[in-house]
């Protein structure tokens, strides 16, 4: 069954199944800790692209927690190895974790459209309940991406982008959206109804000529758009 | 036009006789330019064989063109000794008093290359030269010697023949052709005064066709000599200089560009894999810590100490960092005391073989080197350690430096295993650009088995 980000970031979490993939010792160590301590289950802990895509396979997590630089090349492995898991096995949530994020590597992330990945920046682990809610969230099917990820996108927009013609207070909806947030938490943080947060995001989806089909498609095609400028 | 009927009247005879004088002296000077060519030739020739016997051997050498071009050596100074040869004959036929040597002043220097080398083009025509000038010398040389023989005997025959004999001889006859069919001309000349005086004149009208045949001669022969060994392509040559020179500094610039690329990238790298990672992993405990503060206090203490441990590790790794980007003690002491830092850190023990020219620990008297120098002999020395510490399993190594005649060199040595190469990981090609860079070079010895030697070369004040 489909669950929607909203729904998942509104209800409660239980332990989830994960993968761990970093190639630094340090960080897949604190990474693990943090996510033991939290009820989770790491059920693999791997350092390169090969091994994590081995362990996906082999044990289907919730979620998986990917480094993007990791050897056998040092560059965007753990990205690429995380588009080809999905490619083999859909809809498996990706939480992609790096210290430099690009808009380029959302995009690509996002690329095919089923929702249930995310980008963060390694900082935002320090945030430990925030980076917990946004990882269930990913598990959950949610996108979420980095704020400095958005915050980019918004800086740069095309003159001819469908995205041109969306209001101020729309785009920065669209932004919270793309920020995995729920229509609740984005009326929160707006601070206007939650009709009020449909009916904006009902516009973004019209001015964007996204279809009437489910909201957790819509919203990832919304996202996807806003990526391409 | 007066004055010139004027001298033509005061000496009638005279040009006459300085033509005369001017036509046998060049000629004899051109007779004796082509009797001499062909022993030149042949020596040449000899030289060349020699050389080209020789010369395959330089095929087993590494760097081969100094070598054959050594070997040619000698063809080179046969070419100036040649050039030289026509020069001064050209100037005696032209005539000294006229043209006040001009043609000698119009050959000159002969233009080529100071340099020898064996892509020099002026260097093979020179071989072209040599093996084609001797069939050449060989023919003018015996048609010169047969037209004298033939000039002075005949022309002197009257000497030889003053006990005549009255008697009659029988007619002379010159036959063309073989037995079958010939023609048999008969000059008649039976009384041996006809004989001598036909002889006599004879003798003269090929003397008087000796200086036509010599400037015949000389002018195939000096012709040949001055087509392939005046250089023509001197100017190519300075073009082709100046290409090279342009080449260089782009392959410098090319150098330069991607050792600051490299260097960059890694300096990149180890930020991410070093102090990024570390105060990351102190984010993260930090976050744990206030993530279970209240609710677990043993564990958030435990995971503080941790963080202060991570804190300490991320400044030691910003502070080997920044000595990997420029070190400070480079800066604020110099390359000696650099290297002797290095040495004194060392994982495996290193010994210093140091020039106190380069100026001694602190010491300003030696002056501080070129900071660009400097930098990249300081480099050179660090990653061969590195390389030291993690290849070479060796027990013992040595640093050294010095400096002098605007070379500074720097070497590390060591008794390990070997087999270090420009391969990638080791850092070496990046080294080899930044020296390059520098304008200098980095060399590397390391047989398998060992002892390894990295050492770099490179243009300081």
């Amino acid at each position: 069954v489909p669950v929607t980000g909203a729904e998942t970031a509104a209800g409660g979490r239980g332990p989830l199944r994960i993968v761990v993939a970093d190639d630094s010792v340090l960080l897949r160590e604190g990474l693990v800790r943090l996510l033991i301590d939290d009820g989770h289950q790491v059920v693999a802990a791997v350092g390169d692209g090969p091994a994590l895509e081995e362990a996906v396979l082999a044990h289907q997590p919730d979620v998986s927690v990917v480094d993007v630089r990791m050897p056998p090349t040092h560059t965007d492995e753990g990205l690429r190895t995380a588009i080809d898991v999905r490619a083999k096995l859909p809809g498996t949530a990706v939480l992609v974790l790096s210290q430099y994020v690009e808009a380029s590597y959302a995009g690509d992330l996002l690329a095919d459209g089923t929702g249930a990945v995310g980008y963060l920046l390694k900082d935002r682990v320090a945030k430990v309940e925030e980076f917990l809610d946004a990882l269930s969230r990913v598990a959950g099917g949610a996108t979420v991406l980095d704020p400095q990820v958005v915050a980019e996108m918004l800086a740069s927009k095309r003159r001819d982008s469908p995205l041109a013609a969306l209001t101020p207070r729309e785009r920065e909806l669209l932004g919270l959206m793309a920020e995995g947030y729920s229509n609740t938490a984005i009326a929160q943080r707006l601070v206007i109804t939650a009709s009020a947060v449909e009916k904006h995001i009902g516009n973004v989806f019209a001015k964007l000529g996204l279809p009437p089909d489910d909201t957790q498609h819509r919203r990832v095609a919304a996202v996807l758009a806003y990526l391409r400028g | 036009m007066t004055e010139l009927s004027a001298s033509s009247v005061g000496g009638r005879w005279r040009p006459g006789a300085r033509f005369l004088l001017r036509t046998v002296r060049r000629t004899l000077a051109e007779s004796l330019y082509l009797l001499t060519a062909p022993v030149i030739a042949f020596a040449g020739l000899l030289l060349e064989l020699g050389g080209l016997c020789v010369g395959p051997a330089g095929l087993l050498l590494r760097r081969r063109s100094p070598f054959v071009a050594g070997v040619l050596a000698p063809t080179r100074w046969l070419a100036d000794l040649e050039w030289w040869r026509i020069g001064t004959v050209r100037s005696v036929s032209a005539g000294r008093d006229r043209e006040g040597g001009n043609a000698a002043a119009r050959l000159g220097q002969r233009p080529r290359s100071a340099e020898l080398t064996a892509s020099d083009p002026g260097l093979w025509l020179e071989v072209t030269h040599s093996v084609a000038v001797l069939p050449l010398a060989v023919v003018t040389s015996v048609l010169t010697a047969f037209w004298w023989f033939i000039g002075l005997g005949l022309s002197t025959a009257f000497l030889r023949m003053h006990e005549t004999s009255a008697s009659t001889l029988p007619p002379m006859t010159l036959k063309l052709g073989g037995a079958q069919s010939h023609i048999a001309l008969s000059l008649g000349l039976t009384s041996p005064s006809e004989r001598v005086l036909f002889g006599t004149v004879a003798g003269l009208l090929v003397l008087v066709t000796l200086p036509l045949l010599t400037r015949v001669c000389l002018a195939v022969q000096a012709g040949l000599g001055q087509a392939l060994l005046s250089d023509t392509s001197a100017l190519h040559r300075r073009i082709r200089g100046l290409e090279q020179e342009r080449d260089t500094a782009r392959a410098q610039t090319v150098a330069a560009v991607n050792a600051e690329a490299t260097a960059l990238r890694r300096l990149e790298r180890d930020i991410h894999d070093g102090p990024q990672q570390r105060l990351v992993r102190l984010a993260m405990d930090l976050g744990r810590a206030r993530h279970h503060f209240d609710t677990r206090p043993e564990l958030a203490r435990e995971v503080l100490a941790g963080a202060i441990a991570q804190t300490q590790e991320a400044l030691d790794e910003l502070r080997a960092l920044s000595r990997g980007i420029a070190p400070p003690i480079l800066a604020d002491r110099g390359l000696i005391a650099a290297v002797t830092a290095l040495a004194g850190r060392s994982t495996v023990p290193a010994d210093l073989d140091v020039d106190p020219l380069g100026g001694p620990e602190g010491a300003p008297e030696g002056g501080r080197l070129d900071p660009g120098a400097e930098t990249a002999a300081y480099f050179v020395v660090a990653e061969a350690l590195t390389n030291v510490a993690k290849h070479s399993q060796a027990g013992q190594c040595t640093i050294g430096v010095r400096h002098g005649a605007g070379t500074l060199r720097v070497w590390v040595t060591d008794d390990g295993t070997g087999g270090a190469a420009f391969g990638k990981g080791h850092g070496l090609r990046g080294l080899d650009d930044r020296l390059r860079a520098a304008g200098g070079q980095l060399t590397i010895s390391s047989p398998a088995g060992g002892p390894t030697t990295v050492s770099g070369e490179l243009p300081c004040r």
